[in-house]
């Protein structure tokens, strides 16, 4: 935590190393949560870059009040919700879902993602954003429910609910094809 | 039936692995070193004030400047009781200077000029028991 704050301290003084520090320290974790909530990696590697540019452009008055996990985390998740909004992203039901599946069988997609995390993907894109968006900030990027109610500007009760609904709709799904 | 702890588990558990590529990240990096470049460039401090805000401004400044003047001029400047000799300042060489006489005698009269010589005297050492104001100041006039 001390050390998460002299780093801030360091790029809040214009150094390059700092900032370059954060940059190797979150990229991937980002990365992986921007690919799992827009579900196309060239669109979720243009977040990446938007969100690092504008945190760069903060640099000299950043203030930071929980951790910058979490603040990366959730520029990443807003500005997904975004990209998700301006192409119009519903929730799509589990027969798209299985037609997407069925189009995505690219090799070298499954061998990056992995095939537990290809099934996930598969799953979560079937939830509304929102549901989405609180399962994978809490159960991926460790974020409580508080920070994220702060981060999504709602109440705590709300993320709650939208966890539930979300992890309720899932094991539905998955009880479904288990029955299969 | 799958419980929500195992399905928790199978998220946290299907977590992948990603990797960002090189010109992703060079792009990354050097496009926030100018982003950070640009947000370093000095800004001026002008003190904006709305065209709207002008006019009130200056009103208020006026009247604070006014009510300051008035203030100074009421309240009476502080070591002025009856008894108190008043005394410009305690340097004998400043006590003999023309400004601190002159701020003496407003405030005191002869008396006063008489007694402030006599303290820078008094300070400075013996002097001739003859010796009057009047002498003294005639002596200062014609250097």
């Amino acid at each position: 935590m001390i050390a998460e704050k002299i780093l801030v301290w360091r790029f809040n003084n214009r150094s390059r190393s700092a900032f370059q520090r954060i940059y190797e320290k979150y990229k991937d974790d980002l990365l992986g949560l921007a690919v799992t909530l827009l579900r196309d990696r060239s669109v979720a590697e243009d977040v990446m870059h938007d969100v690092f540019v504008s945190f760069a452009q903060k640099a000299g008055t950043f203030r930071l009040s929980g951790t910058l996990n979490g603040y990366l985390s959730t520029c990443v998740a807003n500005r997904a919700r975004d990209r998700n909004r301006s192409k119009s992203g519903k929730a799509v039901g589990l027969d798209v879902v299985q037609d997407k599946a069925a189009n995505s069988n690219d090799p070298a997609d499954r061998a990056v993602l992995g095939e537990r995390a290809h099934r996930l993907a598969q799953l979560l894109a079937c939830l509304p954003d929102q549901q989405r968006e609180v399962i994978v900030l809490h159960l991926h990027r460790e974020m409580s429910f508080r920070e994220i109610a702060h981060a999504m500007d709602v109440s705590i009760n709300t993320v709650q609910s939208r966890y539930r609904y979300g992890l309720n709709k899932l094991r539905v799904i998955l009880n479904g094809e288990v029955a299969q | 039936m799958k419980s929500m702890k195992k399905i928790e588990q199978f998220i946290r558990a299907g977590k992948g692995k990603h990797t960002t590529n090189p010109q992703m990240d060079e792009r990354t990096i050097r496009d926030s070193f100018a982003a950070m470049e640009q947000t370093a460039q000095p800004r001026s401090h002008k003190i904006v004030i709305p065209e709207k805000f002008l006019k009130p401004a200056i009103v208020a400044a006026a009247a604070i400047i006014a009510i300051g003047l008035l203030i100074a001029h009421w309240i009476p400047s502080g070591n002025q009781g009856p008894g108190e000799q008043p005394k410009a300042t305690s340097s004998p060489t400043r006590l003999l200077t023309a400004a601190s006489l002159s701020i003496t005698y407003r405030r005191g009269g002869m008396e006063a000029v008489e007694e402030q010589y006599r303290q820078a005297f008094d300070s400075l050492g013996p002097r001739p028991a003859a010796i009057t104001v009047k002498e003294l100041l005639e002596e200062q006039n014609d250097i």
